[in-house]
Parts: structure tokens; sequence; C-alpha cells
């Protein structure tokens, strides 16, 4: 437009440059100048034909078209306004949910991880079954070094692992989440620190010099972004470390919230970095160039197999498995996301449907309009681009308002993320976004305008030009088809809502195996240094507990090694003394929790039989465990396990250990079987990170400060953390599930509403369209209740149609969201049979609204119509 | 329809000024009133074409792209369009100028049978 505006003017100056030139000539021949003008001019001709005559040159007449059919589409639908409402609704919901998922398996899944050749970073973990992923497990040190010697696949492979420091040395002690890396970790992923430098070979050494590295959030929160920083020293634990480097901003590498980074092989003893049997490293690696992940695999389970031949004592026969860091990172959310996607879809389908049902109808009523245009001369193609030109317009009208719908999703999405996903932080509305949904709006336009386009291009002249304006019989079949189509689609969406929704039910009314509620926790670590005996440490957590138990709004208190459902878990081999025993690679595991005598009270864990842990299970005494129901079922299905023994196998403890009872089972994920589990008393084997569990009277989140300064009464450097309470902590762990079955319940919701919507709408223009027939009938005697039949009738076929064929396309999709249900299967036959029940509710309620209407038409005035 | 015969009529006298304006750009660049003055002058002031005409004749050109326009400052010193032949409008004019003596010719003939036999 705007060139076409300065083509117009350099025009306009050109000629009349070319006019003054020509005058001026004139006069210097000696005309006069008002002489000189005329002559000028008469030569030239008649400037605003020339004009127009040039104007047509540039030939911006498909444009000029464009924009009448622009101009011409907007005050149609401005004289429709319930019409245009009701299509950029539609077109809203579908476009805005498609924009806000896209968004978020943009950022998650398509987006290329924010480091350099991302593409050839892995994640390598050990597996016990090969090319399972569901197997993967934590790689061992030892693994980790012939990995490191023996391959020929990576360019750089390094190993991580999150240990727990306190932070002391100012005000206030603080635990800080460490990631223990391997040297050059941050250029293996392909960034530089933002400060200093990062672990050489050197510093990854026992012995080495502490060195640390502090992420950009610690350096600024805790040291003023302090540009000295490098050079200084902190405490960790109470020991001095040399900080040599700022991490760069932002980085979520290789868990969110870690603090600060390490040199790995200084955390790790010498000899236990060559252990093959304890499984806790996450190793990273970089593939050399032109190496695939194939390859990568190939040569990696060259060397597992070798490992295995070498190290029969501890080694678990393990595989190995090389994912992509970025599938890795997403794996999780992955089916939710995808799920979440065909949903979206469907609901664009529907207001598609939606739409281009409605436009069917105003073409048949616009249809007079049609002909005429059509007999003045209009070509069909003309009629066609102006129907598209009309239904695109729809469409980015429904995409602006989409926009708006995108960003309340978004925000909903947000509210519900899972906390485990650190790339949800990025997701915004960009130029890919925006590229997205332009693409969206142009394809949906396409889709739903062509039909209509295509009938109206075909219209009959004589049928249209004559009074009638009843679509012919094809239209009728295809809005029916429409009707059936939206039915089944927003059958297969609630069916899928409805599952999510079951298996979140089933989810919530799991029996965990322990009492939630009133109950704060919070985690402790005993340092090293401090605390060097076992006695010191007894000591300390005696201690705490009994001025923990005389605060004033405790009910009772106790401590265990890793709370059920914290992921935070480890197990342990053994065997029963007195059966024959397994080879080192084939025996049993059971989960290891260290407790106090209260725990099993504090939880609420049923004692089954035998006693629990005594206040007399102490150092020096017999050696006792606990055993949990599903452990002892498991390896004395038809005795009792009691006064039976156990060689447990942690570490150079190898003397046996006593069952003295069986408790109840705990669940120690929400969504699998409880795992067989052994219960230790702490004050036997004295374990050095422990949950303080508290039992209150009141509020226990309140409890939680109060617990702080009773550990600061004991010991002014030693923090707490991961402070929580128990009912928190399963909520917690529901929100993958409520994620997906929230959305899934919107979007499922949309499709109905707007399901709902499309139907009354093609019902109640049925009726309008019929109530010459109408008229005719209750003129012969039909009485309103056949009428109502007539058209319920019609409309109860259609949801027939639609339910039947709805329910035949969930049992098909359904599948593909297994892995999202819990204790449900994907063919429910009650959730489905609800599901149907619904859509049969809410399709006939939109029938019955207009069928009424039929009913009161007045004879006289529907055949004195027309 | 109508529109189509007329194009033709007005294409053969369209086709006879680009013919002139592309013979007269073979000398170099020149402005629009130029270009019109050359053509008179050339012509023994025999050819009185319609100033104006010159203009939808020049866009059409540009964008056959047989001419290209530059901006450039005339004799009086005053900012001007400057119309250049381009290589494809060279070729163009050889051509157009063979068709031409071609049908000038073949009229000729046809007006003048005496002088041939």
């Amino acid at each position: 437009m705007w060139r076409r505006k300065r083509m117009l003017q350099d025009l306009d100056q050109e000629i009349r440059d070319h006019i003054e030139t020509a005058t001026q000539e004139n006069i210097d021949r000696g005309m006069s100048p008002e002489e000189a003008r005329y002559a000028a001019l008469r030569k030239f001709g008649n400037v605003t034909r020339i004009k127009e005559d040039t104007r047509e040159v540039w030939s911006w007449v498909w444009c000029e078209h464009l924009l009448q059919d622009i101009r011409f589409g907007i005050r149609v639908f401005a004289k429709s306004p319930g019409f245009t409402a009701a299509a950029v609704f539609s077109l809203a919901l579908g476009i805005g949910a498609n924009t806000a998922i896209f968004s978020v398996v943009d950022a998650l899944l398509l987006r290329p991880l924010p480091y350099a050749e991302s593409d050839r970073l892995v994640t390598v973990s050990e597996c016990s079954r090969p090319y399972d992923q569901s197997s993967k497990n934590e790689v061992a040190p030892g693994n980790f070094l012939d990995w490191r010697a023996r391959n020929h696949v990576f360019e750089q492979i390094g190993a991580v692992e999150l240990p727990g420091y306190s932070l002391t040395g100012s005000d206030r002690p603080e635990r800080v989440l460490g990631a223990a890396t391997s040297a050059g970790m941050l250029k293996l992923i392909g960034l530089r620190p933002a400060l200093g430098r990062e672990f050489e070979a050197y510093d990854d050494k026992n012995g080495a010099a502490p060195v640390v590295m502090l992420t950009h959030a610690l350096w600024k929160r805790r040291y003023g972004s302090e540009p000295q920083i490098v050079g200084k020293t902190i405490q960790l634990d109470t020991r001095p470390y040399t900080v040599v480097g700022v991490l760069p901003e932002a980085l979520t590498f290789p868990e969110p919230n870690v603090q600060l980074w390490v040199p790995l092989e200084q955390t790790i003893a010498p000899p236990e970095m060559h252990w093959h049997a304890s499984h806790y490293l996450d190793v990273y690696a970089r593939l050399k160039p032109g190496v695939s992940l194939a390859q990568a695999s190939e040569d990696m389970s060259r060397i597992a197999a070798q490992i295995k031949r070498e190290q029969t004592e501890s080694n678990s026969g393990a595989a190995v498995l090389v994912l992509s860091l970025q599938d890795d990172l997403s794996g999780a959310i992955r089916p939710a996301l995808l799920t979440l996607l065909v949903a979206v879809g469907f609901v664009l389908l529907i207001a598609c449907v939606n739409v281009a049902n409605l436009l069917l109808a105003r073409a048949t009523s616009r249809g007079k309009e049609l002909a005429t245009r059509i007999a003045l001369g209009a070509g069909k193609a003309r009629l066609m681009r102006q129907m598209l030109t009309e239904s695109i317009l729809l469409s980015f009208a429904g995409g602006c308002a989409g926009l708006l719908v995108a960003s309340w999703t978004r925000r909903l999405l947000l509210a519900f993320r899972p906390e485990s996903l650190p790339q949800f932080n990025v997701i915004e509305t960009d130029g890919r976004v925006l590229l997205f949904t332009l693409a969206v709006c142009v394809g949906t336009g396409l889709l739903f305008g062509l039909l209509p386009a295509l009938r109206s291009s075909t219209i009959n002249l004589n049928h249209a030009a004559s009074r009638s304006s009843t679509p012919g019989k094809s239209t009728q079949h295809l809005r029916d088809l429409f009707v059936a189509a939206e039915i089944a689609i927003s059958l297969v969406l609630l069916a899928g809502a409805g599952l999510t929704i079951r298996s979140f039910l089933h989810l919530r009314a799991t029996d965990l195996g322990f009492r939630s509620d009133h109950t704060a926790t919070a985690r402790i670590s005993i340092p090293n240094d401090k605390y060097s005996k076992d006695e010191q440490v007894i000591a300390f957590y005696d201690q705490l507990l009994e001025r923990i138990r005389g605060t004033a709004g405790v009910e009772s208190a106790a401590m265990v090694s890793f709370l059920p459902l914290t992921g935070h878990n480890f197990d342990n081999s053994f065997d029963v003394v007195g059966r024959p025993p397994h080879p080192p690679d084939n025996r049993d595991y059971a989960l290891v929790r260290f407790v106090d005598p209260q725990y099993f009270r504090v939880l609420g864990i049923p004692l089954l039989s035998g006693r629990g842990i005594g206040e007399h299970d102490r150092l020096g005494s017999r050696r006792s465990i606990v055993l949990s129901e599903s452990m002892a079922k498991r390896h004395w299905p038809n005795t009792s396990p009691i006064g039976e023994h156990l060689m447990v196998y942690m570490g150079e403890d190898q003397a046996p250990w006593e069952v003295v009872g069986t408790v109840g089972d705990v669940r120690t994920s929400i969504a699998e079987e409880p795992q067989p589990t052994m219960y230790f008393p702490y004050a036997q084997f004295p374990y050095r990170f422990m949950v303080l569990t508290v039992r209150t009277h009141g509020d226990p989140q309140s409890m939680i400060e109060t617990i702080r300064n009773t550990v600061a009464i004991l010991d002014a450097d030693q923090p707490i953390y991961q402070t929580r309470t128990l009912a928190n902590l399963i909520d917690t762990n529901l929100v993958p599930w409520r994620f997906s079955m929230m959305l899934l319940c919107m979007f499922a919701a949309m499709a109905l509403l707007l399901a709902a919507a499309g139907i009354y709408g093609v019902m109640a223009y049925l009726v309008t369209e019929r109530t010459h027939e109408v008229g005719i009938r209750m003129a012969l005697g039909a009485q309103p209740h056949d009428v109502l039949r007539l058209v319920v009738g019609q409309g109860a076929k259609l949801a027939l149609i639609g339910v039947i064929s709805g329910l035949l396309a969930s049992l098909a999709l359904t599948r593909l969201m297994s892995n999202l249900l819990f204790d449900v299967s994907t063919t429910d036959p009650l959730t489905l049979s609800v599901v149907a029940l619904v859509i049969a509710f809410v399709v006939l309620a939109a029938c019955y609204i207009p069928a009424r209407r039929a009913t009161r038409v007045d004879p006289m005035i529907a055949l004195r119509y027309e | 329809m109508s529109t189509k015969e007329q194009k033709e009529r007005i294409e053969l006298l369209q086709g006879t000024l680009d013919l002139l304006i592309l013979r007269t750009l073979l000398l170099g660049p020149a402005h629009g009133h130029a270009i019109a003055k050359a053509i008179e002058f050339r012509s023994d002031e025999v050819l009185q074409v319609e100033q104006g005409s010159l203009y939808p004749a020049l866009h059409r050109l540009i964008k056959r792209r047989w001419i290209s326009v530059e901006e450039g400052t005339s004799e009086n010193n005053r900012r001007a369009k400057f119309y250049r032949l381009t290589t494809k409008g060279r070729r163009q004019l050889a051509l157009e100028t063979s068709k031409w003596d071609k049908l000038a010719g073949a009229i000729a003939r046809i007006l003048r049978p005496t002088e041939e036999g």
C-alpha cells in the first residue's frame, strides 16, 4: 500500500516536471507564460487519463480485488454479528488451545537444548535389559571409569553426582544441593564459565586442593555478584573451598536447583571410585562428530560385555543405554504432551466443523445474493475466492482472539506443571509460536471454508433465484455428517478425560500404607568432620528427638532415612542365613530404611507380627531388623520370618541381622506396588542423612520453624532442608497426574461446549427451515408431541451414529494414552458408558430447545411465510 | 469480450511507441521530456506524439524489464528520473526493428505493386 502511494507521488512529480520543462521551453521560444503553459498541457494530453493508464500498467488489480473481498467480507460479517461471534468464538477456543500446547511442545520436545551442538549430547545409563528404558539405572563409578577409558565414540564423557552441602561461614547456615562433576563438564555440554575457569583434570582427583564453582544464582544471591569472588574461600561442611569460577547464567544443568559444583573425584574415596556394585552416577557424553546413537550404543554394549566378564563378583550384568539428552530430559512428559496435542487437534477439528456448518447454512440463505452475482457475470473462481477470503478472514479473527485464549491456557499449564521440568520456564509466545498460529489460521480457514465455497460455486441459478432458499439434499447430508462427526470426536475426548479422572480418583484412593495428616518433615544431614564417631551421631539424633517431643504442639516425632514418595531410596542385596547363598550377580534386593523406635507409630504403619524397633536396639545389643509384609511374604510365603537371620551386604558391614517383627507395606512411589523393605534401628546403624517426621496437634506447616529453631539450639551450624508436610509431599506426587487430567478435562469440556453449540445451531436452523413443513403438518392435525418427535428423532438418529462411531474411535485411540492411566483399563466400560450417556444427553438437550420452538409454530403464519 | 479487441488495437499503437522509445534510449539514458522531444525531433516533427502517452508506455517497458529507471539530475539541475535501455531491451529492439522492417516492406509491396514488376 505504502509503495503504491509512493509510486503515485513519483508519477505526479514526473508529469509536473515534464510540463514545467515544456512550458519553460515555450517561454524561451518567446511565448507568454500563460500561453506557454497551455501549449505544453495541450501537447501532453489528458493528465488524469494518463495517470490512470499508467496505474493500470502497474496491475495491482489482483491486490485490489483482494482488498475489495476483504472489505466486503468485513461488511458481511458486521451485518450478522451473531454468526460472526459464534464462528470467531469457536475458532478462538480451537486455535488458542493449539497455540498454547504447541508452545509447550515446541519448548520441550522440538527446540534444541540451549547448548552448543546439542544434538551430539547424550546420557549414558546402565540398564538391566538391553534397550529397555524402564530398566534404566544410575552408573557405578567403576563402570564409568571403564567406559571413559575404552570407548571409541565419545569426544568427551563425564559423570555427575548430586551431593548436599551445608554452606556455612556467614550469618545463616544453608543447605545447598551441589553437583559433583567430572573435569571439563561445562565444555562437554558446550558452555563457558561466566567468570574464572572450570575444573581441570588436576582438580578432579582425590586429595587435590578443594575447589568450587558457584552457580550464577548463588553468586548473585549470597555473594552480591561480587566480581572478585574468584580466588576467595567459602565453607562447605565446615571445610574451606576455593572458588575458581562462576557458572553461566540460567544454567539448568544437571538440575535447576543445584547451587554449586565441585570436582567429582574429590568427593569419592579412591577405592570407591573403582567399585562396580553401587550405582549412583549420572553419565553425560558428547558424541564424536558423525557418530550416530546406534553406533554409540553398539560400542558401549561391547564394553559392557567386557566388564561383565571381568567383574563377575560385583557387576549385575548391566547393559548400556545411550539416549539423546533431549529425549532423556523430556521422556517423562512426552506421552502426556502428545496426548494433549491430539486432544487440542480434536478441539480445533470440532471448531472447524462448527464453522463449516455455520458457513453452509449461511451459503444457503445467501443463495439469492450469490445467484445475483453469478447472473451479473461473476466467475466461479471469483466467487470461490470471495468465499475463501471470508473464511480466512474469520479464522484470522479467531486466531487473534485465540492468542488471548492461549495466554490463559498457558497460565493454567504453568499452574499445573510438573516441577521436574525446568524448560517450562522458557515457554513464551515467540516468533515460532506465532508462525505456528498463523499457519493454523490459514489451514483452518481453508479447511472449513473449502467445502462451503465449492458448494456455493455450483449454485443452480434458476433454483436459487426462485423463491425457495432450502438447501439441496446433499447439503443436508453433509450437515448431518458434520454433526455426527462432532459427536464422535467429542466422545473420544470425553472418554480420554474420563479415563484420566478415574485413574486420578484411583490414585487418590490408593492406600499408601501410612497416615499423611498433621505431619511435618525436615531433612538433616550430619557432617563427618564434626561428628566423626557413630556414638556422636546417635547422641545428636537422640537429643534432637527428645527436645522436639518436648515441644508444645508436638504429638510424636520420629526419624527415618528416606521418606516414602520422595524418590530417595536405596536398596541392598541380602541372603537368608541357612539357605544356599546366591551368586553375587543374582542376589535378591530390598529397600533399606533406618528408623527410630517411634517411626511406625508416627506414620501409622501397622505392626503385623513380632515387635517393632525397640529403645533397647542400640549399638552393642543384638542386631534386629523389621521387615515389610511384602518382603516377609515373598521370602517366607508359608512361615513366619521372625527369628530368622539375614545377611545384608552393606559395604564392610558383614554381620547377620535377626528379624524381630513385620509391619504393613508402604508405597515408595504413588503408582507402583510396594517394594520389599527392611527397617534397621538407626541406633545400630547410624545413617548421616535423616528425615525428621513430626506429628502435630495443629497445623504442621507452622511446626517447621519450630523444628529449625530446635536444631539450631543443638548445633547452630546445622541447617534443615526439604521442609514440607506429608500431605504436601503426596500432592507433589499427584502433580503430573493432575496435569494431564486437568488439561484433558479442560479440552474435553471445550469440545463438548463447541459440539453442543454446533448441534444446537444446526438443529435450530433445521427447524427454521422446516417451519413451512411443520405448519402444514400441524394444519393437517399433527400434535405438538409429533412435531417434537420429528425434530428430536432426527437429532437422536445423529446422536446414535455419532456415539457408536465415537466409541469405536475411542477404543482405538485411548490405547495411545495407556501410560497416563493408573489402574484403569483403556476400555473401561463404566467410563465409556457414562461418557456416551453424557454426550447423548447433551445432544438431545441441544435438539430439544429448537424442537420446542417448532411445536409453537402457528400453522397460519407458517403457511403464509414466504 | 469487447476489451480484448480494444487491447489488440491499442497494442499495435503501443508497440510502435515502445519501439520508438527503445530506439531513442539506444543513444543513452534520458528523462521523459527528453525522450518525447527526441522522438519529435528525429522524425522531423512528423510524428506528433501525445507526450502524456509516453508515461504508460515507459511503465510498461519497465515492467517487461526492457528499460530500467534511475534517479539523476536533468540539464536544468532538477532531480529527474532517467530511463535506460537494459540488455534485454536491446535484444528486444533488434527483434522489433527487424519485425518492423518486414512489416513495412510487406505493406509497401502491397501498396506499390508496380514498383516490383
